[in-house]
């Protein structure tokens, strides 16, 4: 090797130079705040008597697979289910939690659940290629385009949502609810909202939906558990709930209030901001090389300073 | 590079007994593999909505990676920090991580779902993804590695191309292409080399990063802020086990003598970098205080006990010894179980730790899964052997063994240890999956569900106390209207639970109106009224 000393730090700076173009897609990007004036929606959870005509709307507007069961089949509430690629919702049913030995009240709480379109999810962050999106009006969304199929996004969820198309071989998808985006966009309702029919959901702008989720808890004193859930959970959710029985009792995970990827994209960011941290490492790697005599042409002198140095105290 | 020791590729006969199990293998898994790509994943895997990421994520994808890092490891002991001495390693390790690296791609290709789409992360990206930087990291890798194996390439070609038939015509063309790739490759190839050790640390560090977007998922013993800086460490330390695990398998089966002059003061370096990772880990378990949930008995703990105690601390002390460095035998003891260690971590981490918040259903591999590793790591063997067939990677003019070709007595003792560290977790796993099998959350019929037995009645004194008694005496009896009372509600069972079997029974039967008709209206059960003192009773001296 025949380079010279100034020559190898010049080479060596245009390879790290080369190093950061290379990798310099993976920049900060600009989150916006999550806007009151985006659109959720309210779902009192003691209004719901379980009649699935969500499911079946959403079945229906979506044009997803038919299931097993009619949508007019109630035992199968009697099982918790969640969302599969054959619904992107399900009415889950939660008995009383029996404490002690009384159980004071013997109606059931049914429970609609679907993807729950946080303020700052956690799929987003994750999926690699931008597949999941989260649009300005609050849908989370999915373009399968660009998916390649990895399913960080199934790992990343708290509410495990996304569901995915084990059995298709060549073009699975995942799937989870769109907040029926299209329509909504178009000044709709989504289906679920719009059939129900004890409209147990509410839609609307976010504050008009905390401001309502309010007032029902003031006018109805000892009706509902003093928490919505999804006002903070995971830095906040589109939809929201409204429950009389405590939130872990009928299907709800207990989540912090911090948004999971605000820690991952700390990291992520901080360690390749302008790219100094592998510029600096580069450099650094370069200078021990040139200080450990690697560009030294003459093997008998770092031979010799090696066995100086008492490198081989330890022949076998 | 100039100063290789010599390297020649391999004199032996090729098909072995071992070779023949490869191949055995290989065609196991070929029919896995062909099931997948025409059925889809769903035909060969236990996965599921739950759990996303199974063992091809834990084991061919985070594992393949964390131990291909011999390659930088060895490439920054003898280029960066110039030990010369470590040159003879070098091949060899660069030649694990080469395809290493090219079978987590593959591996991958199998695991994700449009493997067709797998260049999509090159047009599309997404800066806040840690699984983007991961990708990016390793497919430049992956092309830094094939780079830095060409000068083995136009050693071995260069010189002596020589093409069959009517592409002999070609042979200067290449000669010339050999001539200017060894020229450029010799110019920069300390640029790739630096590049090489960068990027490593770099994705080493995010696959660690990777769980750390799902904090409710990931079990606390693993869940840590700077899991991205143990998962560097422990690529770190896995480095130089790996390159001794791999160089006496490889001495092992070519009947030669296991390279210790170089193996043994490499490692000296083990026990300094696998106690500065087992200080951290610790370290990070005390200030979060998830020690709490080391001995609590779930698979998971257990699991995490053996990672760390059998496969970090013991390789660990037994690598502070000379004696251990210097056998031939247990050096390779103590490497093996450390690499194993570091493959039960990423197992830990991706699968074990895991836990989905609605466990409809449990995960324990599939066949498919398992025979399809099984054949990929078979594969990446046999090409290793290819290779050290065609191309000077191994040292030339090796020393025979002079005994017995494998002394059966040592490898079975390895054999036995290993068996023992798989039986001791292997029943911790199915136990498990069995056990969620029949955990999977079916609700009881409603009366089941609130019939009370008798086991579930509160553990409580009763205290004869004034103080107590003077305030659930306090609303007894509560006078009232019966019969209008019952004409607004309509329904006695509000007010009315439970019908007693027998006197003094506390508990007994549940009311339903039919019951109360059925029995003339007459014989009312226990009024709550009755019971209410006792449930005072009870809130005072719980509060």
């Amino acid at each position: 090797m025949d380079l010279s000393r100034r020559g190898f730090f010049k080479v060596l700076g245009a390879g790290g130079a080369a190093l950061s173009t290379g990798l310099g897609t993976a920049n900060a990007s600009d989150k916006p705040a999550p806007s009151l004036d985006s659109l959720g929606c309210l779902v009192d959870t003691t209004l719901c008597v379980g009649c699935r005509k969500c499911e079946q709307a959403c079945n229906q507007r979506h044009n997803l697979p038919k299931p097993v069961e009619s949508f007019e089949e109630l035992t199968v509430l009697e099982k918790e289910r969640r969302m599969d690629k054959t619904s992107y919702t399900v009415v889950n049913k939660y008995y009383p939690e029996n404490i002690g030995t009384l159980t004071w009240r013997e109606r059931p709480t049914f429970v609609k659940f679907q993807c729950m379109h946080c303020n700052d999810p956690s799929c987003v962050s994750a999926c690699i290629v931008g597949a999941l999106t989260k649009q300005k009006n609050g849908a989370v969304t999915y373009d399968a385009k660009k998916c390649i199929g990895c399913r960080y996004c199934m790992v990343a969820c708290p509410f495990q949502v996304p569901a995915y198309e084990y059995d298709n071989a060549l073009t699975p998808q995942v799937r989870k609810c769109t907040f029926c985006f299209s329509y909504v966009e178009d000044g709709g309702l989504p289906a679920c909202a719009q059939v129900c029919p004890r409209e147990v959901m509410t839609f609307g702008k976010k504050k008009d939906l905390l401001k309502l989720a309010e007032w029902k808890m003031k006018n109805n004193p000892g009706k509902y558990v003093d928490h919505i859930y999804g006002q903070h959970e995971v830095g906040g959710t589109s939809w929201l709930y409204l429950a009389s029985e405590p939130f872990e009792t009928i299907g709800f995970p207990k989540l912090s209030n911090e948004a999971p990827p605000r820690l991952t994209e700390m990291i992520q960011h901080s360690l390749f901001q302008y790219f100094a941290a592998p510029a600096i490492l580069y450099t650094f790697l370069g200078g021990v090389m040139m200080a450990t005599g690697f560009m030294k042409n003459d093997k008998k002198k770092t031979d010799d300073k090696a066995s100086q140095k008492g490198d081989t105290h330890e022949p076998s | 590079m100039s100063h290789h020791e010599a390297a020649a590729p391999v004199q032996e006969k090729f098909l072995t007994p071992g070779v023949m199990v490869m191949l055995g293998l290989m065609a196991i898994g070929g029919l896995f593999v062909a099931t997948r790509f025409i059925f889809g994943i769903g035909a060969v895997t236990n996965l599921n909505n739950q759990y996303p990421w199974g063992i091809w994520i834990g084991i061919d994808v985070a594992s393949g990676v964390a131990l291909a890092a011999g390659g930088f490891t060895t490439g920054a002991i003898a280029y960066v920090f110039n030990r010369d001495q470590y040159h003879a390693v070098i091949r060899p390790a660069l030649l694990t991580a080469m395809l290493g690296y090219t079978f987590v791609v593959l591996g991958l290709l199998v695991d994700i779902g449009r493997y067709w789409n797998i260049t999509s992360p090159i047009f599309n990206h997404n800066g806040n993804s840690v699984l983007f930087e991961v990708a990016i990291c390793v497919m430049i890798y992956l092309h830094v590695l094939y780079f830095e194996f060409i000068p083995i390439v136009t050693e071995r070609f260069m010189g002596k191309v020589n093409l069959p038939g009517f592409l002999s015509k070609f042979n200067g063309l290449l000669e010339i292409v050999l001539a200017v790739a060894d020229k450029v490759a010799a110019k920069v190839m300390f640029l790739f080399i630096i590049a090489g050790i960068v990027l490593s640390c770099l994705h080493q560090s995010s696959l660690g990063s990777l769980m750390l977007i799902a904090p409710s998922k990931i079990h606390p013993l693993w869940y840590t802020p700077i899991l991205p800086l143990l998962f560097l460490l422990s690529a770190f330390a896995a480095g130089y086990p790996m390159v001794v695990f791999e160089s006496i398998l490889v001495s092992r089966s070519f009947g030669r003598e296991p390279e210790m002059d170089v193996l043994t003061p490499l490692a000296r370096y083990m026990p300094v970098l696998m106690g500065l990772y087992m200080a951290v880990k610790i370290g990070d378990m005390i200030v979060r205080g998830s020690y709490v949930y080391l001995l609590d008995g779930t698979y998971q703990s257990n699991s995490f006990l053996v990672e760390m105690l059998v496969c970090v601390f013991i390789p660990f002390v037994l690598l502070l010894f000379q004696r251990v460095r210097r056998s031939p035998g247990l050096l390779f003891f103590a490497s093996t179980v450390f690499v194993l260690g570091i493959l039960l971590n990423r197992i830990n981490v991706f699968v074990v730790a895991y836990t989905p918040p609605y466990k409809l259903t449990s995960y324990f591999p599939s066949m498919g899964e398992m025979f399809i590793t099984a054949a990929l790591i078979a594969t990446l063997m046999f090409i290793y052997r290819v290779c050290v067939f065609i191309f000077p990677v191994l040292g030339a003019d090796p020393k025979k063994m002079t005994q017995k070709k494998i002394s059966p007595k040592k490898i079975s003792i390895v054999g036995v240890i290993i068996i023992a560290v798989l039986l001791i977790t292997t029943p911790q796993y199915s136990a498990h999956a069995a056990a969620n099998s029949e955990n999977i959350k079916t609700k009881l019929p409603l009366e089941q569900n609130i019939t009370p037995s008798i086991a579930d009645a509160p553990k409580m004194m009763m205290m004869n106390s004034k103080v107590i008694n003077q305030y659930s005496d306090l609303y007894e009896p509560v006078r009232f209207m019966h019969s209008k009372h019952a004409n607004v509600l309509k329904d006695c069972t509000i007010c009315h639970h439970r019908m007693p079997r027998e006197e003094g029974d506390q508990y007994g039967e549940p009311v339903s109106m039919l019951q109360l008709k059925e029995k003339n209206n007459c014989q009312y059960p226990v009024p709550v009224a009755m019971i209410s003192p006792l449930i005072l009773k009870i809130c005072i001296l719980r509060g």
